[in-house]
């Protein structure tokens, strides 16, 4: 046979790198396997804009403001702060043992940089504008001001001051977003853009990285310098970026990981069953909606688009459809946010028996010309590709059907739907959805604010509505605020630019081993506060 | 030979040079750019992401630094990957992707070789059947399902290998990878195996030979050596392919391999990740078919360069 020079050539690739047999962990470590369903596309907390890289984040840094086990802000690097009476003037006093992982102690000039580094156009951070609050920042960003004009100060080395440019009520919240974190001045100027690869990165976090390699894993280790190193139990954590739901439900089964952050939704039954309590299922601040064009002849009329939100069956949605991994919506801000005393302002008609509803559905159609006997609608529901997303859209169209709405479907995939709706092309009625970026009611409600250009789907123009975000965001008094949002909202809810259908919830697998994991809205679960049994 | 290699080699250039301008161009007119997200970004911001990519200069321009680039073996900074140049993402997954990929191979074709003699040898008779079963399940059952039955049988039920994840290149990770990577070529080679024995089996050379009365096993090696051909003339692309990562395998295990790149930076919109991609398996390509043309002087007498 003379197989053997592609023999040989095999064998010198074979033996090139299936290389030695894995070295075992020293038995007395605590390694927690991490499964996190999408690959970071940077560590570096000013480039950031993912879930998946902020779940790396809060355990690499710790920004003034942190996250705790609930995942509710709590005092960071800044042990305590102060608000001028206006509102304006944040005055946070750092913690004198915060240290970065080469011992350096962990400044307010420190911080001062970041929040520059972070509004730098050099850096082209792509959400710099969570931060756009402080004083100058959005100009600075867009190259107006010069970094140093921004609106942060360190008066001393341990107290730094943030000056706004309103008074933002959500700040403190604002700041647990990866873009509030801080990075380390001499690294970052030394290393450049490469000084967050593993050899060159210095945290200030409970852990510090110590390997990370694209599609494979990201490797955390305890970080001793931290301020609170002894008080975290787990002794290395590993991220995998795992793409694939049910190879990560697999591996999840065979103790691989003690934790994956998403679920494969088609096999949520089968998920029930075998792994039972290690299911997490939790409200998320998160909401399902369907936009529709109200500059659309029909869609215009407020009671057409009141009719077409009545008659949907929302638990059917919820249970039916999405197996539970979603909870019905009757308001466009998911309950249980901040801020928000007294909860959303949900649907007049939510405790309406589903015959009433379709009767009061039918009486709107028919006084807007349309419905049974009226003028012929057709409506075409656009979605991007997602077999969930589709059947949504299928069930839409069977309950619009008793309102004499004929529907036809259109799907294409996800960057070309939103290019659409961006680029404000012509449609009717089309699937979205938002996730919270800070735990308040104004992160839901601005989506139609007129000036919204690029996420007002909905065309909506409401000056009344606009008038009220305006109050909103010159109120000082959180309890006064939340009563303005929520007229905010009730206009919303009467409106209806979206159509809420679902709220979102946060899917965890989570192994009986590790313990402290506490389920909540902002799906944060830093592993300083998980131990593994 | 050697100088004709080196012709090839020469003549390589061009094809490359024509496959990264083409490319660079047609990756281009996909609609959206690697910076288009659920959420739109704000306009000032997608600029600022441009200008530092340099994304924002004329397309000419861009194109003639990525050739200079190119040219000192930068292929660029990844848009997916940020803290990763090009480069970097490439010299940590290739050595992943071609120590998995040569592993298939050699199983593909000691094992592929093996079926398809013996179905030769005992032809239609319940061997040969059972063989070719055996190879048009590996065939026709795909990798992503192969893939999961094989982690929930060694994995989870048996307990014997892990599910997934690469463990730094452990053997135990390796092992379900390499077996869902070797099985459809093992079928490949053992049906062109068999088919080119059988056909050479009966050809008027080996009747010639065995009127002469050489003994059965120099006959046979006589006939392995014809019916080589086609099988090498198949494993050259299937080298190419299997030596350049898979998507499906790679994701579902968990693999730092370099399949993933062609899929992804395609999907993001990674213009250095594709354009990378492109020419390595460009290259990819033109080395194994030399090594085929030259294996074939080596086993057919007639070829001569």
């Amino acid at each position: 046979m003379r197989f053997a020079p592609l023999l040989a050539f095999s064998l010198a690739l074979a033996a090139t790198s299936l290389g030695p047999l894995g070295v075992a962990p020293a038995a007395a470590e605590s390694v927690y396997h991490r499964g996190n369903s999408g690959e970071p596309e940077t560590l570096d907390p000013h480039k950031t804009s993912t879930v998946p890289e902020s779940n790396v984040l809060r355990d690499l840094f710790e920004g003034l403001v942190a996250h705790d086990a609930r995942g509710e802000p709590a005092p960071g690097a800044a042990q305590s702060w102060t608000i001028s009476p206006d509102g304006k003037v944040y005055t946070f006093k750092l913690r004198a043992d915060a240290k970065w992982s080469n011992g350096d102690p962990v400044t307010a000039e420190d911080f001062a940089f970041s929040f520059r580094r972070l509004q730098d156009p050099a850096t082209a951070g792509k959400y710099a504008a969570v931060l756009y609050p402080v004083k100058n920042a959005e100009k600075v960003n867009k190259g107006q001001l010069p970094p140093a004009e921004l609106g942060v100060r360190a008066v001393d080395p341990l107290t730094f001051e943030v000056t706004l440019e309103a008074p933002t009520p959500y700040f403190i919240q604002l700041l647990t977003h990866s873009t509030g974190l801080p990075v380390h001045p001499a690294s970052v100027q030394k290393f450049g853009k490469d000084w967050v690869k593993a050899e060159n990165i210095v945290s200030n976090g409970p852990y510090r990285l110590k390997e990370f390699v694209p599609s494979s894993h990201i490797r955390l280790e305890r970080n001793p310098t931290f301020h609170a190193a002894a008080s975290v139990k787990i002794d290395a954590v590993v991220f995998y970026p795992t793409e694939d739901r049910s190879a990560a439900l697999r591996r999840f089964q065979a103790g691989e990981l003690q934790s994956n952050d998403d679920v494969p939704a088609d096999q949520i039954g089968f998920i029930r069953k075998t792994l039972g309590k290690q299911l997490h299922l939790a409200p998320y601040l998160g909401t399902y909606y369907f936009s529709f064009n109200t500059k659309k002849a029909a869609l215009a009329d407020v009671r057409v688009r009141q009719a077409l939100s009545m008659v949907v069956d929302r638990e059917f949605l919820a249970e039916d459809i999405w197996g539970g991994t979603m909870v019905p919506g009757y308001s466009f801000v998911p309950p249980g946010i901040a801020n928000y005393a007294g909860g959303p302002a949900y649907a007049t008609w939510k405790d309406q028996t589903p015959i009433e509803r379709e009767e009061a559905a039918i009486k709107l159609m028919k006084a807007a010309g349309y419905g049974p006997g009226g003028k012929p609608l057709k409506l075409e529901i656009r979605y991007n590709t997602s077999e969930n997303h589709k059947k949504t859209s299928i069930a839409l169209a069977d309950m619009w059907k008793p309102l004499g709405v004929e529907v036809s479907l259109v799907n294409t995939d996800l960057k070309t739907h939103y290019a659409l709706l961006r680029d404000r092309g012509d449609y009717d009625v089309a699937r979205a959805g938002w996730i919270a970026d800070y735990p308040d009611p104004q992160n839901f409600l601005f989506l139609v604010q007129s000036d919204n250009v690029g996420l007002n789907y909905a065309r909506y123009e409401n000056p009344e509505y606009d008038a009220l975000m305006k109050a909103a965001a010159a109120e000082v008094d959180l309890d006064k605020r939340a009563g303005i949002l929520k007229q905010a909202e009730t206009i919303f809810m009467r409106d209806l630019p979206f159509v809420p259908l679902l709220y979102y919830a946060s899917k965890n697998l989570v192994s009986d081993r590790l313990v402290g994991w506490e389920d909540n809205l902002r799906d944060a679960h830093p592993t300083r506060y998980l131990s593994l049994k | 030979m050697l100088s004709y290699a080196l012709r090839r080699l020469l003549g390589a250039i061009p094809t490359v040079f024509l496959v990264v301008t083409l490319s660079f161009f047609l990756i281009r007119i996909a609609p959206g750019g690697p910076f288009d997200l659920e959420r739109p970004l704000d306009p000032k911001t997608l600029e600022n992401l441009n200008r530092v990519f340099g994304l924002d200069r004329p397309l000419p321009e861009q194109y003639w630094r990525y050739l200079n680039g190119l040219m000192r073996g930068d292929f660029g900074p990844s848009f997916t990957w940020r803290d990763f140049s090009v480069a970097e993402l490439f010299a940590g997954a290739l050595p992943v992707s071609m120590g998995l990929g040569g592993a298939a191979l050699l199983i593909a074709i000691l094992v592929g070789t093996g079926l398809g003699i013996a179905a030769a040898m005992r032809q239609n008779r319940a061997a040969d059947h059972a063989a070719m079963a055996v190879a048009t399940v590996g065939l026709t059952i795909p990798n992503f399902v192969v893939a999961p039955l094989l982690q929930i049988a060694f994995g989870l039920v048996l307990g014997l290998l892990p599910v997934g994840g690469w463990n730094g290149g452990a053997w135990r990770n390796g092992v379900l990878p390499v077996i869902v990577l070797a099985l459809p070529q093992i079928a490949v080679v053992a049906r062109l195996t068999r088919a080119s024995l059988i056909e050479q089996l009966r050809s008027p050379s080996i009747r010639t030979l065995r009127a002469a009365g050489l003994p059965e096993r120099r006959v046979l090696a006589h006939a392995l050596r014809a019916a080589a051909l086609p099988v090498v003339s198949y494993l050259g692309p299937a080298a190419a392919a299997l030596l350049t990562g898979s998507v499906v395998v790679e994701t579902i295990f968990g693999i730092p391999g370099v399949g993933r790149f062609f899929v992804e930076g395609a999907l993001n919109r990674d213009y250095t990740l594709v354009m990378g991609t492109v020419v390595l398996i460009a290259i990819f390509v033109i080395a194994v078919n030399l090594l085929v043309d030259l294996l074939y002087a080596l086993i057919d007498p007639r070829v001569r360069y």
